[in-house]
């Protein structure tokens, strides 16, 4: 047989070859295919999707009354959300219109990007009022939060300031969250500027490796407290009534109020301003907005999100009632979190 | 050796395709993570700021004294096994197991064996760099016990004597036979176990206890995961890890290959006592990863339900899914560098080293390269199963490419030319030329895949999505919503595909 043949023969394997590989190619492509357009994109954090959370009710409320396509896309955490705006909008990605679930701290990374376009009505709780472009649905204030029975176990008097962390019978029975990945982690350090003002840093100092673990979110903090690793963990004032609401758990948990003060939260959302391309993007929003503020939404935020709805007009559950109200609010709207953060790293990172 | 046409023409499309998946699978993203920089100041800064040199400062103690620690545990039982005689496959099996164990496993094992109600509880080292550094040697010594002992029992009993009847005593035998022979093994291992432990990221995170305790790993995690992402940052411990782990593991390969070990067999009867005592000593390596399904809460658990069944075969399926990519990736790129060798020698040895490169590279890493390379044109959040196969399939090459024998480069691919000259069809002469001189090679590089994909969770975790959960994944997620017994149910699942593969890889292996 000539060389030619060979070549033919060759060249017909050769297309085969080709063929193969297109057809892989085209799989891979049409996993990579696009979206269907919506008429109003948000995105969102995943537990406010979750079963029970408010996102359920407010997504579909929001639909039958819009009669429009809403997209609803989630990214991990709170600051995810932020991570995943920054990425897509330096990727030149469409962007969402709508930010739900960011607090005001991540606020501040995105503030040039939001755009004010609705009144805030005036029933929302004062506090919240951070800025014309932030709008607040819900906020909490931090707490440490004490397994009772368990701080009587190990015979530990309950702390009364964030002072009293640095007592030698403290050591490894707090759980924090690193600053750096989760918002009650960087709401300690908001608490702890507040506190001490200047002294902060030399505080976080003093403080370090005093913690038993520092993980990376509230969940995984939380979840090592159930467990029984610490008595003590940083969270919400909330989260006690949310164990009170379960027989199995009242009266278990409390929330420790400092002498000090405790740190605030308030998560809102943001109107994206480059992804607003017409009026009707617009009105959405605002009806959004609306729908998020209105007393049937926000009433059901406290057993949903378990925190403190923005309206002061919502009639609390009972849980909430009996919750200890903290008697300074350790928040400045001058709190600067990168610089916070940085200090931190020098401090515990060294 | 003469080539034919057909084979050089098959040799240059495999290079040709073999360097475009290296481009883009490894090189593109890993410079694309140099240049995250805005200035050559800001590169400077970055690269000598006290959070990453401390980063830099925690890896390489805790990955020296692991790998130390390994090697001495490692070392001893080597010896204590070639003391007592034992040459069974069934040891070979036994040692591969922990190290096929996923590391979210692996975590979630020694957290709860070291938490305070856990039976060490008392020694009080969780959340703590001991914690962390005893886990990795508890993961890493059977492998060196394994390495180790393939190499001693490969050496010729009548060398030995020899060496035992000239050399004065025990230690001169050790350091004029013993040494010389096995410093290619005990290098190659070392640092096989040293960019383990560098690059090890959910064990550092979890047992590690956060900061101040942070390595180059967890802290490109920390820099991007939340708001506003510091890729320069990231990219200044990304580049520290590479320096630290990539350059040695290169210059180890090129200086010292360790010689294929021999398959072994039981060549005579093992006394039973001896055996019996091997495995006592073998088996808290393995059994202790078992520990945490004897918990009350655990056997509780409605397994059956149809709830944890319906989410347990949809992470299954997406699992399976990333399986299947990165396995059909890493088995061509390896037939393709192999294939390569049939005309460009120089080109394949230059294959060949960077099929070793990722060994000394961390998943994060090269997410994070393969983010800043192609995130314009594939979304790295919807669950991209072409993105984690692809970072996979490059992460297992080297296990792949250390492992395979010489067969591949004698495989003939002429005959099938000559059986198409005889008529035979394309797909005839692939079926029954091709077919058998590859098939074992073939399944070993699926098992391999099989078992990094599995287990794999940084790649996952990156380009996963609301709808796309591999079970590392979900049993992470399990446990962040407190729900241990199902994190238990998914760690055991993932425990036991891991021990099938293994066994699975280890019987391939032997027979390939």
């Amino acid at each position: 047989m000539s060389c030619g043949a060979f070549a033919g023969k060759n060249e017909i394997m050769a297309s085969r070859l080709i063929i193969v590989f297109l057809c892989l190619l085209g799989v891979g492509l049409a996993s990579c295919r696009t979206k269907p357009e919506a008429d109003l994109r948000i995105l969102t954090y995943d537990s406010l999707r979750a079963d029970g959370a408010i996102g359920g009710v407010l997504f579909a409320e929001f639909q039958r009354r819009c009669q429009c396509r809403v997209h609803v896309q989630s990214a991990g955490d709170a600051g995810q959300i932020v991570a995943r705006f920054a990425l897509d909008k330096s990727r030149k990605r469409q962007l969402p219109h709508v930010l739900l679930g960011i607090d005001q701290n991540l606020f501040r990374s995105v503030q040039s990007d939001a755009i004010e376009i609705f009144e805030l009505p005036s029933l929302i709780a004062p506090q919240t009022k951070i800025d014309p472009r932030f709008v607040p649905f819900d906020f909490g204030y931090f707490s440490f939060i004490a397994d009772l029975p368990a701080m009587t176990s190990k015979k530990l008097a309950i702390p009364q300031s964030y002072s009293d962390l640095l007592r030698a019978e403290l050591k490894s029975q707090f759980i924090l969250q690193d600053p750096r990945t989760s918002s009650p982690g960087l709401g300690f350090l908001q608490s702890i500027q507040g506190a001490f003002g200047k002294s902060s840093l030399q505080f976080l100092t003093q403080l370090r490796g005093r913690w038993l673990t520092m993980p990376s979110g509230w969940d995984e903090a939380y979840g090592l407290f159930l467990k029984g690793e610490a008595p003590l963990v940083w969270s919400y004032t909330t989260s006690q009534a949310y164990h009170d609401s379960s027989s199995e758990s009242k009266g278990r948990y409390k929330a420790l109020m400092f002498k000090e003060g405790q740190g605030l939260q308030i998560e809102g959302a943001i109107a994206v301003r480059s992804a607003m391309s017409s009026i009707h993007e617009q009105k959405l929003t605002k009806m959004f907005f609306d729908l998020l503020l209105s007393p049937e939404i926000q009433k059901e935020i406290p057993l949903r999100q378990w925190m403190y709805p923005a309206r002061t007009d919502v009639e609390l559950p009972l849980e909430f009632k009996a919750l200890p109200t903290p008697t300074k609010i350790l928040y400045s709207p001058d709190f600067e979190s990168e610089l916070a953060v940085k200090q931190w790293s020098e401090a515990v990172l060294k | 050796m003469v080539r034919s046409r057909f084979e050089i023409n098959i040799a240059r499309v495999s290079l040709v395709a073999v360097t475009a998946y290296f481009t883009f699978g490894l090189i593109i993203p890993i410079f694309s993570v140099g240049f995250q920089f805005e200035s050559a100041a800001q590169f400077w800064e970055t690269l000598t700021s006290t959070s990453t040199l401390s980063a830099l400062k925690v890896t390489w103690l805790q990955s020296t004294v692991s790998t130390l620690g390994s090697l001495f545990l490692g070392i001893l039982g080597a010896v204590l096994l070639y003391k007592l005689k034992i040459k069974s496959a069934l040891f070979d099996w036994l040692l591969s197991i922990p190290y096929t164990i996923p590391t979210v496993v692996a975590a979630f094992t020694w957290v709860l064996i070291l938490s305070k109600t856990g039976p060490l509880g008392f020694l009080n080292i969780n959340y703590s760099l001991i914690a962390v550094i005893a886990a990795h040697m508890a993961l890493n010594t059977p492998l060196v016990t394994l390495s180790l002992h393939q190499a001693m029992s490969s050496c010729p009993m009548d060398e030995i004597e020899s060496a035992q009847s000239l050399c004065p005593n025990g230690f001169s035998v050790l350091l004029r036979y013993w040494l010389p022979r096995l410093r290619s093994s005990l290098i190659f291992v070392a640092s096989q176990v040293f960019s383990l432990c560098a690059t090890s990221f959910i064990i550092v995170m979890v047992l590690g206890g956060g900061p101040p305790i942070e390595t180059l790993e967890t802290g490109i995690f920390t820099r991007i995961r939340f708001g506003d992402p510091q890729w320069s940052g990231a990219a200044a411990l990304a580049l520290w890890q590479l320096i630290l782990c990539v350059a040695p593991a290169l210059l180890i390969f090129r200086k010292y290959r360790p010689r294929r070990l021999e398959s072994l067999r039981a060549q005579h009867q093992i006394k039973k006592p001896a055996f019996l005592l091997a495995l006592l000593i073998i088996s808290p390596f393995i059994l202790i990863y078992l520990l945490p399904y004897f918990s009350k809460s655990f056997l509780q658990l409605k397994f059956l339900s149809p709830e944890l069944l319906t989410i347990f075969w949809l992470s299954m399926i997406d699992s399976l899914a990333a399986a299947l990519v990165s396995c059909s990736l890493a088995g061509l790129a390896t037939l393709l560098i192999y294939a390569s060798a049939l005309k460009y020698n120089q080109a394949h040895k230059v294959l060949i080293l960077l099929a070793q490169m990722p060994a000394g590279i961390s998943t994060l890493i090269l997410c994070l390269g393969v983010w800043f390379s192609y995130g314009s044109w594939i979304d790295p959040f919807e669950g991209r199963v072409l993105m984690i196969g692809l970072i996979q399939s490059v992460l297992m090459l080297p296990f792949i490419i250390r492992s395979l024998s010489s067969n591949v480069y004698g495989a003939r691919l002429q005959a099938i030319e000559e059986a198409r000259s005889l008529g035979a069809s394309f797909l005839f002469s692939v079926r029954t030329i091709i077919w058998p001189q590859f098939r074992r090679t073939i399944l070993y590089v699926f098992t391999v895949s099989a078992g990094v994909s599995f287990s794999e969770i940084a790649a996952v975790s990156f380009f996963s999505a609301e709808n796309f959960t591999p079970l590392p994944l979900l049993m992470s997620r399990f446990l962040s919503q407190y729900r241990f017994a199902e994190a238990e149910f998914i760690g055991l699942s993932l425990l036991v595909i891991a021990v099938f593969i293994s066994s699975l890889q280890f019987w391939i292996g032997k027979r390939a």
